[in-house]
């Protein structure tokens, strides 16, 4: 084969292989390193995406534990003020300790327009005047202490009444709570 | 015997054609070049036809995940909210005082001849102090009343009696005895003694469980940031 044929072959052969680098193996090689960026990305995701779903799981399997603590905290800490239950409650463990009730004020501490997205909870001020004798009103006060919903009795003044030897007028100030809906964390 | 073959023939000279070895190899070259380059893209093919198969695997899967994690989410949310609602309750519960049983332990320590006249528990004297030590503008030395008793004994033995009992119940700091006074029952002419006593809480009780979570607290955050390094 003459030499001018050979440097033309080359010189084809040649040009051949730069387009081929420029026109083919030059986008293939941008776009698998896109595809391995974006794999990356996806293996990332998918690690958080599962770990995220083994909790989302485990919080799955435990809802009705769940929920049974959802209800036992509600008892305590319910979502409205549900003074018609309190009232009631109160008035059934007056009837069950045998005291009486004079008098049952409730009141609700106002929370200020500020703080009312950074306060948890409102609060109930529960003003009592009970009168029976020591071991009733002593009854009376545990049972309002262990009751379902939670109560702190805050104050209590105990003294003779006027009445009876035996009987005693105490006046109790209790706090109880629910949530406060505008709560934001 | 043999015969040995002698060429006579003059040695034919060969010109050696640099160029053409030149033109060879470069030929040889370009085509191994060629070949390589060809292999290169079907091999390059192969591989990104492999990454972009594995990449809809994991798109798809991912889809399905997200698509799981969204439908069980209401269960985390669920948890949170339980969670939320449990700490909130706890914080409310803190350092709660049940009075039931500092009257049941009076009742029970109460001397013969000694009676009370009234009961007076501050509790919220207790959870104002509390708040104020939270926030830091708690006043350091002061002493918090827990309850005050009035009332008359025979003599003021049965009231240092009735002192040193009312120390024994929990939380109780220090016992002062405000007053002693002798009075006299008209009606029935007898000499007896009323009495006045303050009880004072022991505040370190109730600080330490506030100080030690808080210390917990910090830990956690610090833990937490050595995590995130």
């Amino acid at each position: 084969m003459k030499n001018l044929y050979k440097i033309i072959i080359i010189a084809v052969v040649f040009i051949l292989s730069i387009f081929i680098l420029l026109l083919i193996i030059r986008p293939v090689l941008i776009r698998t390193g896109n595809h391995i960026a974006e794999l990356t990305e996806e293996k990332a995701d998918n690690i958080s995406l599962n770990s995220e779903l083994d909790s989302y799981i485990i919080a799955r399997d435990d809802y009705y534990l769940l929920n049974a603590e959802y209800q036992k905290l509600n008892m305590e800490f319910p979502e409205k003020n549900d003074l018609s239950i309190l009232t009631n409650e109160l008035y059934e463990i007056a009837r069950y300790t045998a005291v009486d009730i004079e008098n049952l004020s409730f009141n609700e501490t106002k929370i200020e327009e500020e703080d009312l997205r950074t306060t948890s909870s409102k609060e109930i001020t529960i003003d009592l005047i009970l009168r029976g004798s020591y071991y009733e009103i002593l009854n009376y006060i545990n049972t309002m202490e262990v009751m379902p919903r939670l109560i702190k009795i805050e104050d209590v003044l105990a003294q003779n009444s006027v009445s009876g030897q035996d009987e005693l007028l105490v006046f109790v100030i209790a706090k109880t709570y629910f949530v406060n809906e505008y709560y934001r964390e | 015997m043999t015969t040995k073959l002698i060429n006579l023939l003059p040695k034919e000279e060969k010109k050696r054609d640099i160029r053409s070895i030149v033109i060879n190899v470069f030929m040889v070259l370009v085509l191994i070049l060629f070949l390589a380059t060809i292999l290169l893209t079907f091999f390059l093919f192969d591989i990104d036809n492999l990454l972009s198969s594995r990449l809809s695997d994991y798109e798809g899967t991912n889809i399905k995940v997200q698509d799981q994690v969204n439908k069980l989410k209401v269960y985390n949310d669920f948890k949170n909210n339980v969670d939320k609602k449990s700490d909130v309750l706890v914080n409310l519960k803190e350092n709660e005082l049940h009075w039931s049983r500092a009257l049941y332990e009076i009742g029970k320590i109460m001397p013969e001849d000694a009676y009370l006249i009234s009961f007076e528990a501050q509790g919220s004297q207790l959870y104002k102090y509390i708040e104020e030590f939270k926030e830091g503008e708690s006043e350091e030395g002061k002493e918090v009343i827990s309850f005050n008793v009035f009332g008359q004994a025979a003599n003021y033995m049965d009231v240092l009696k009735l002192s040193i009992e009312l120390k024994k119940i929990d939380n109780i700091k220090i016992v002062w005895i405000e007053s002693i006074t002798r009075t006299v029952i008209p009606v029935i002419d007898l000499e007896v003694v009323s009495f006045s006593i303050n009880t004072y809480w022991d505040l370190d009780y109730f600080i330490e469980g506030i100080v030690g979570r808080d210390d917990s607290q910090d830990e956690g955050i610090l833990d937490e940031e050595i995590s995130d390094i």
